[in-house]
């Protein structure tokens, strides 16, 4: 990758933060390059919230350091970098009773410059609703205007917390084709989400985060491949104790177990298959099902936490 | 019924478990008793009203027919207190138009109740008049109130009651036949009357009101936006089963917030009589009431406007329905709206059954009265009520 | 213009805002309107219905109505159909009234005692002594009761919309996170805050003044009213009720709780404020009590300024500082404190 060539708009370096005994964030350290969609994958708890929003300004941290634009943040984020940035929370919430065009002429009153409100109608899809009030917008209308209102300063970073949560898929693919879009317009975006597979389509660079801390980082192909195998073959069957203990031995790392489930890793698919199904025969177990699959970052954070995404 | 108990059951937890329903339901209205209860009642205990007498007279001073100084001396012994209780009065004097000037701007700015003017010649007309000379005018004493003050009139009455007093002396001893007057309280109560007892039953009918408006509208409304009431009835039971099961809730509450109000009363002094009627009559009142509130519920169109409706009708019932105080010396319409309300029956029925005051409404009509507003609001909350949004 | 656009935004929300219209504005108006028809005919002699037994003067300006006997009378007092009632007999008048008109009653008394002398006078016992009684009051108009209720019914307004708008309208943004998300903008807190109370003062103002007007055109009232320090007044008090308000929201976890906290609140300092129950009849803790809170002596500063009352000019304006001045330090204290979610 290039990134040595590109510049650094953000850098983190040991970021902590305490609630009480909990340790929210327990020493991050990442860098986000400009033009980038960087993105903070993780479970509900990861910490991923609290990161954003001490980024955000919302919230200070105890220890590390945060450089944002070159400027390093003490505490509380000032206002000539507040004006580059853009937010979109993970609830977004406007003044009731205002029309979608005067929310967005209300935020741009804020910004010494930035986008006109058609323009920005224009990017998010809002044109036919641009008179309607907040409360009858739909789900998904509700969250362009939210990123709408993110893009009225014209800036430069674009946080994001987990953007498509809660929408159904034609609403959430919606909003994957405005964050593409805003990335090809030279925008950064650093976006949090527990979607696996909105990770791997829109990111060019992933930190898995877990409990607090950074559990591995990469691009997405990097971080499938860095941990066995393109393919993972699902085999849905119930094994007792002794029987992963084989399964194991005859597999190795490459075998992982949930539930009624076992995963096998490979970049050798026949001769795996080969193996599995005689282990199977062998045996006399039941194979309720037998799936074929690329690897996904579902597998990844499973290898790493024994936990899925999801849970 | 099993289904019944379950819903009972759930939504009195939640109520237990609600510091603000604990509130409202239990506390204030006790509280408000207390606070309305110890205003009025002092009304009737004796409040010093403050006083102060110029005299200028200046003829026959210090004789015996210094009729002056005999008033003065008058109010002077109910000035002290007596028998441990407070003074009636507390009184000031002047002898000059100074004093009067000072006094009379004491008055307006509120620091005075009233002001006796007793006038120069003062004696001398009086010993005129008792000698039948023939005069064309009479002595005067000029007493000086602030207007719209409660506390002048008290005092405007306890001076006029000793200068009658006076004049009754020499009625008598000029052997003028004359009538006395007297007061005389009516009422159930009688001249025993406390107005503890006028206000508990208007509380206890306030607490029901209450507790229909905001616990039951509320409740409906807030659960029905939240999708609460829809994910009920997905599950094996009946809207009448969830009705009934609120309902019955809300009673068993609100018979606690009955006892507690009965002995809060009877803690603050209130003579009350507890028996089968009063007891049934205020059971009466408590299952009346409850339709209020999905009356209310089945209008509204969110919780927001239910709480705004459910404000206009507590208002309402609350002071045109003779709760705090009797209403009277209203315009016609608002007597017609007074006599349309369903608490005013329910406060008069439950004063009367229990011995504080004579119904000024019969019974018939406040059993029927409220009944009446009870079945219609029912049956419009039956039909009405929507239990989803949209 | 960071500043304005949120006032801007504001005030469009209030306008469109039906619950916001309907509590600061028709609400105050009913309770106005059903109290001044209520309490109006209170000291009206013409209003005063009265029952006789036995041979009574009539009385200029008192209407009397005849009675059969005693029991139909005391019935008729019961059932309210009479106000009170006086029953003459060879020895006495004898004045019958219902015991719970305990703030009517003393009147009621002073009417008996009036028929009592004329009656005295033409069995030829003419008051040796004659009393005469004057009324004064401070403004020196002729001013009923309703006329004296009305500037302190126009204070609990101010309070109300005071308290409430911090409680209600401003924990309600901070409950949906509309602050959050103000503070990723670039503005100041002082841009949101600083718009926001100056759009409720207006909004306040503004009620205020509608209220007052209804209520003189409605009972026909003519105030000597001292406009400047009425608006000083007004302005003064609606900082400080909202100061109060802010006290409030910042121990109150949520929207709801700072409301009902509120309304508690509004419902007992009402009693406490001396508009509805004079303080001078209520017993002396309760005074005391009252006196403590502040509201009874912003009514008596409207009081002033409708020309009802006298008050000093330190007094006046040291009650204005004391508002405003407690305002700015409740709201350096809030700024720190207040969370935004």
């Amino acid at each position: 990758m290039e990134k040595k060539e590109k510049k650094i708009v953000l850098e983190v370096e040991g970021l902590k933060k305490f609630y009480n005994d909990v340790k929210a964030v327990n020493g991050i350290s990442f860098k986000v390059f400009e033009g980038e969609v960087f993105t903070l994958l993780g479970p509900n708890g990861a910490g991923k919230t609290t990161t954003l929003e001490i980024l955000e300004g919302l919230k200070k941290h105890d220890e590390g350091t945060i450089t944002l634009f070159g400027t390093r943040i003490k505490t509380v984020l000032p206002l000539h970098l507040k004006e580059k940035i853009g937010v979109v929370l993970q609830e977004n919430n406007f003044i009731e009773h205002l029309s979608v065009v005067e929310i967005l002429k209300t935020f741009r009153g804020f910004y010494s410059k930035g986008l006109k409100i058609e323009e920005v109608l224009e990017i998010v899809s809002l044109n036919e609703k641009k008179n309607s009030k907040v409360e009858k917008l739909s789900g998904g209308q509700r969250q362009r205007l939210a990123i709408g209102v993110a893009l009225i300063g014209d800036p430069q970073l674009i946080f994001m917390d987990e953007p498509t949560t809660g929408l159904d898929p034609q609403a959430r693919r919606n909003v994957w084709e405005l964050i593409i879009k805003l990335k090809k317009t030279g925008k950064t975006i650093f976006l949090t989400t527990h979607y696996m597979e909105e990770a791997e389509f829109l990111s060019d660079y992933i930190y898995i985060m877990d409990h607090g801390k950074i559990i591995a980082s990469g691009t997405s192909q990097e971080l499938i491949a860095s941990f066995g195998g393109k393919r993972v073959i699902e085999a849905h069957m119930n094994v007792d104790e002794n029987e992963r203990k084989e399964l194991l031995s005859l597999f190795g790392e490459s075998a992982e177990f949930e539930d009624s489930k076992v995963f096998l890793k490979t970049s050798d698919l026949p001769r795996t298959m080969k193996k599995l199904l005689d282990w199977v025969e062998k045996k006399r177990i039941s194979l309720e099902d037998l799936i074929v699959r690329q690897s996904n970052l579902e597998d990844v954070f499973l290898k790493l936490t024994g936990r899925r995404l999801r849970d | 019924m099993k289904r019944t108990f379950i819903i009972f059951k759930a939504l009195t937890l939640a109520s237990l478990k609600s510091p603000s329903s604990i509130f409202w339901m239990m506390i204030f209205p006790v509280v408000l008793l207390l606070i309305l209860a110890s205003i009025f009642s002092n009304i009737q205990k004796s409040i010093t009203v403050r006083v102060a007498v110029v005299n200028e007279s200046s003829t026959f001073k210090n004789t015996n027919l210094d009729f002056s100084s005999y008033m003065i001396k008058a109010l002077m012994n109910i000035s002290h207190p007596y028998n441990g209780k407070k003074p009636v009065l507390s009184l000031k004097l002047g002898n000059n138009e100074r004093d009067f000037e000072s006094f009379l701007s004491d008055l307006k700015t509120e620091k005075l109740d009233a002001v006796v003017l007793i006038p120069k010649n003062f004696n001398a007309h009086v010993f005129s008049r008792l000698s039948n000379l023939p005069l064309n005018f009479y002595p005067q004493v000029k007493i000086y109130t602030r207007s719209n003050s409660q506390s002048s009139d008290i005092a405007f009455s306890i001076l006029s009651s000793v200068i009658s007093s006076l004049n009754k002396v020499f009625w008598k001893r000029g052997g003028k036949k004359f009538l006395s007057t007297r007061i005389e309280y009516v009422g159930k109560g009688g001249n025993t009357f406390s107005y503890i007892d006028f206000l508990t039953a208007g509380i206890i009918v306030m607490a029901f009101m209450t507790v229909s408006l905001f616990g039951v509208t509320d409740d409906l409304l807030v659960q029905r936006e939240k999708k609460v009431l829809k994910r009920f009835f997905v599950s094996p039971i009946t809207k009448s089963q969830y009705i009934v099961g609120m309902s019955l809730s809300n009673i068993s509450l609100e018979i606690v917030q009955l006892l507690l109000l009965l002995v809060a009363g009877k803690m603050l002094g209130a003579n009350l009589r507890i028996d089968i009627f009063s007891i049934s009559f205020a059971l009466y009142a408590l299952i009346v009431s409850m339709p209020l509130g999905f009356f209310v519920a089945s209008i509204s169109k969110s919780a927001n406007s239910g709480n705004a409706l459910a404000n206009v009708f507590n208002f309402l019932f609350m002071f045109l329905g003779g709760l705090f105080f009797p209403i009277s010396n209203v315009p016609y319409f608002i007597k017609v709206i007074a006599y349309s309300i369903p608490t005013t029956y329910l406060a008069n029925g439950l004063r009367s059954s229990m011995g504080v005051s004579y119904s000024a409404t019969s019974t018939y009509l406040n059993v029927l009265v409220p009944l009446i507003w009870a079945i219609f609001m029912s049956v419009y909350a039956i039909r009405h009520f929507k239990w989803e949004v949209g | 213009m960071k500043f304005f656009s949120n006032f801007f935004a504001l005030t469009l929300n209030a306008l469109r805002d039906k619950m916001n219209v309907f509590f600061n504005v028709f609400f105050p108006l009913m309770i106005l309107i059903v109290f001044g028809f209520v309490f109006s005919g209170v000291y009206s002699p013409s209003n005063v219905k009265i029952g006789v037994v036995g041979n009574l003067p009539s009385v200029k300006g008192i209407s009397l109505k005849k009675f059969e006997n005693i029991q139909n009378l005391r019935k008729a007092i019961v059932e309210r159909k009479e106000d009170f009632g006086i029953v003459r007999s060879a020895t006495s008048l004898v004045i019958y009234l219902e015991p719970s008109n305990a703030q009517s009653n003393e009147y009621y008394i002073s009417l008996a005692k009036k028929i009592s002398a004329i009656v005295n006078e033409k069995m030829g016992a003419t008051p040796v002594i004659k009393v005469v009684r004057k009324e004064v009051n401070f403004s020196n108009q002729d001013l009923s009761y309703l006329d004296s209720l009305i500037p302190g019914i126009l204070v609990l307004s101010i309070f109300s919309a005071g308290i409430f708008s911090m409680t209600a309208s401003l924990a309600h943004l901070r409950d949906k996170k509309v602050i959050k998300k103000l503070w990723t903008a670039p503005i100041f807190k002082w841009h949101f805050y600083g718009a926001f109370v100056l759009e409720k003062v207006i909004e306040t103002y503004i009620s205020i003044v509608f209220l007052l007007v209804i209520a003189m055109i409605t009972f026909g009232i003519h105030y000597n009213v001292h406009w400047i320090g009425f608006s000083i007044l007004l302005l003064s008090s609606t900082f400080g009720m909202m100061g109060i308000g802010m006290i409030i929201l910042l121990f109150s976890p949520s929207a709801k709780v700072a409301s009902e906290i509120s309304s508690v609140i509004y419902t007992v300092v009402m009693f406490f404020s001396g508009v509805y129950f004079p303080v001078e009849i209520m017993p002396k803790f309760m005074q005391r009590i009252a006196y403590s809170l502040p509201l009874i002596y912003v009514v008596n500063a409207m009081k002033y300024v409708f020309g009802l009352r006298p008050m000093s000019k330190f007094n006046f304006y040291g009650l204005i500082f004391i508002m405003f001045a407690g305002f700015v330090l409740v709201l350096l204290g809030f700024a720190k404190m207040f969370k935004s979610e």
